[in-house]
């Protein structure tokens, strides 16, 4: 038995910049657009950036456009390009011209291949440039999948080193600052209660607290599922009848879920000792409605009771 | 629905490509499909690009090298196991097309070149391509199933090869380094000002790595093109085939439609999608051992409302994943349900491989 107690996504979000990441189809998405309904639920000025738009965040955009709660204080939803950021930041440098023809002449993709983490770099600095600005209360980034956090993170310090000078290693500094201040920047791992993303989540953590930046503020296990409960003895009675009707074996299927996702559960607490774990309810439906993100209620482990 | 069986494709196909979104378990179903068709008497090998130790540990591996390694199963068709190593292949193919050893070396050492196989888009993919050719002319194997790194875009993958030429055919950096630039002096120009600018932005030592890169490629593209022409022609050939595995969740499925378009546009075709991951059916299999009829009213009423909001989900998930198919014209649709305990071993994997390979 697992313990945990009554939490909210706002726990994920704690710092004004929250990075999201985690493996592709873990609801990376799910979670950032949830979070950022609760904080502007919690009347917070809220904007999500994602790299690519996701089914989810474009029907969440769509959908909360058309709600009257959200009116006043509706989240902003911004796609973050690499090459358009470059665009801007040369512009605002006085070079207006060259922005477009670099990227025509395919200039852009090679100096980006010559220098790995660029674009990553480029979309930090436009981060850090909206939490300068102070217009938002709270910046949820919707990061691309685990294989290029790294890149993503270690994008300041890895540029330090390869551009003495420039532009581009005042951006890096800058970057840098941000992501190593625990009062304003955080990461959210999303994970589900499953071999595979756990053992990555596990790994993941580790890479980063090597990479000395950011700070893991909160590991997010999306789609905990959970048996109905049953009475002691109506449990052991269908567990061990061997009935095959409908109800036992839907029963059961249910339960060697929540089997499994508790063994790795356990896992994750053990893996990760120092990380605060919420869960997320497993809903059984295959599609989630805004009104269903707003429901969600998170629930938080409770550390010292299942360690020891 | 289906014009040839699962098994008969695996007999005739020498290629067979799995893709399809994140998270919908493409790994398992590579290495099941194996095993599957080792045991068929294929002599088969699963070549995987990323990451590889999730196919090692699921095929009892410690680790799978750039190297096809043979796991023993006793089968009627023997089975290999490859890993993509994108940087090896790559080097291989400069030690192919250069002139001489100076020039692989100049290339090899160059930081552009080293961080060109993992951070040009589609290059991973490309390079997989290339080794699936490699592989494709292997005696040891009649059939390859390879599995394909999650990409947000399937046009990574297809349009991996175009890209590769179009990044080693850069203009700008064509046009520095070229002895007749004199002749281009107004282009030349213009183009210098703009290194100039980069320069400024990036500092000058990447800059000249850059065009020292271009300088070191000379003369290989057109190697590089007509290979990159080849690979795409394997991949188009009658010998090639696709299976698109996705997951019946709403934003999984509505990601599969659209890669499964942009397949088909590109030209090729889906042999089969498999639907990995169902809710199982509880219905039709009736054995009510009397023990239901014990229980007090109020675990009745707790296990009748669980089947019927999981028939309500397996019902939802059906109908969603048949509309895709139709969609997709796909040759038949593979529907593979969650046993509810993951799949841990070899044997769960052929377990899993019968399942697919008798479906029609």
């Amino acid at each position: 038995m697992i313990e945990s107690r009554e939490s909210s996504l706002l726990e994920a979000t704690s710092q004004q910049v929250t990075i999201v990441a985690g493996k592709g189809g873990v609801g990376k998405s799910t979670v950032s657009v949830a979070s950022a309904l609760a904080n502007a639920r919690a009347g917070r000025s809220v904007i999500l950036l994602s790299t690519d738009i996701s089914t989810i965040t474009a029907r969440a955009e769509r959908e909360v456009a058309a709600r009257d709660e959200y009116a006043a204080n509706s989240p902003v939803f911004q796609l973050l390009r690499a090459e358009e950021i470059l665009i801007e930041y040369l512009e605002t440098h006085g070079l207006a011209s060259l922005g477009k023809r670099l990227i025509s002449t395919g200039v852009v993709s090679v100096i980006a291949t010559a220098v790995p983490g660029i674009r990553e770099l480029l979309i930090l600095a436009k981060i850090k440039q909206l939490a300068q600005s102070g217009d938002y209360d709270r910046i949820i980034f919707d990061a691309p999948a685990s294989g290029h956090l790294m890149t993503l993170l270690s994008s300041p310090t890895g540029l330090k080193d390869i551009a003495k000078v420039g532009l581009l290693k005042n951006q890096s500094d800058d970057v840098e600052e941000l992501l190593n201040d625990r009062s304003r920047s955080g990461l959210t791992i999303v994970t589900l209660p499953e071999e595979t993303p756990v053992t990555e989540s596990i790994e993941t953590i580790s890479k980063i607290r090597e990479l000395k930046s950011i700070a893991v503020n909160a590991l997010v296990v999306n789609q905990r599922i959970s048996a109905p409960k049953l009475s002691p003895a109506g449990h052991s009675a269908i567990c061990d009848s061997g009935d095959t009707s409908p109800s036992a074996r839907a029963y059961e299927y249910v339960t060697a879920r929540e089997r499994v996702a508790d063994a790795e559960m356990q896992r994750l607490i053990h893996g990760i000792t120092d990380v605060e774990i919420l869960e997320l309810p497993y809903l059984f439906q295959s599609d989630l409605s805004i009104t269903d993100l707003e429901e969600l209620k998170a629930r938080k482990i409770i550390r010292g009771v299942n360690q020891r | 629905m289906s014009k040839e069986s699962v098994l008969n494709i695996l007999q005739t196909k020498s290629v067979v490509i799995l893709t399809g979104p994140g998270g919908v378990g493409k790994t398992s179903c590579a290495a099941s499909i194996a095993i599957g068709a080792a045991l068929s008497g294929i002599n088969t090998a699963v070549v995987t690009i990323d990451p590889a130790k999730r196919l090692a540990n699921a095929l009892g591996l410690e680790t799978i090298g750039n190297d096809p390694v043979e796991i023993p199963m006793g089968s009627a068709g023997s089975l290999h196991a490859v890993m993509l190593d994108a940087d090896a292949t790559f080097d291989a193919l400069i030690r192919k097309y250069a002139k001489s050893e100076e020039q692989v070396e100049a290339i090899l050492a160059n930081k552009v070149y080293q961080n060109l196989t993992q951070y040009l888009s589609g290059i991973q993919e490309y390079m997989a391509m290339e080794k699936i050719f490699e592989l494709h002319n292997d005696p040891r194997f009649d059939l390859l199933i390879v599995d394909t790194p999650p990409s947000a875009n399937a046009l990574d993958f297809l349009d991996a090869p175009r890209r590769l030429v179009s990044f080693l055919d850069n203009k700008v950096f064509r046009i520095i380094m070229s002895p007749s630039s004199s002749f281009l002096k107004p282009i030349s120009f213009a183009t210098r000002a703009v290194l100039k600018t980069i320069s400024k932005v990036v500092g000058a030592e990447i800059v000249d790595e850059a065009v020292a890169f271009f300088k070191d490629f000379e003369g290989m593209e057109d190697g590089f093109r007509a290979r990159a022409s080849e690979v795409g022609d394997l991949l188009k050939s009658e010998k090639t085939t696709f299976f698109l595995v996705t997951s019946p969740r709403t934003n999984t499925i509505i990601d599969t439609k659209d890669f499964g378009e942009k397949l088909l546009k590109y030209g090729f075709s889906i042999a089969r999608i498999i639907s990995n991951r169902e809710v199982p059916p509880f219905i039709g299999d009736d054995h009510n051992s009397g023990v239901l009829d014990d229980l007090v009213p109020s675990d009745l009423d707790i296990l009748s409302e669980n089947l019927t909001k999981i028939e309500l989900l397996r019902s939802v998930e059906q109908k969603d994943i048949d509309d895709m198919a139709l969609g997709l014209k796909a040759d038949g649709l593979i529907h593979v349900a969650d046993n509810g305990n993951g799949l841990s071993s070899i044997e769960d994997l052929a377990h899993l491989a019968s399942s697919i390979i008798s479906s029609n």
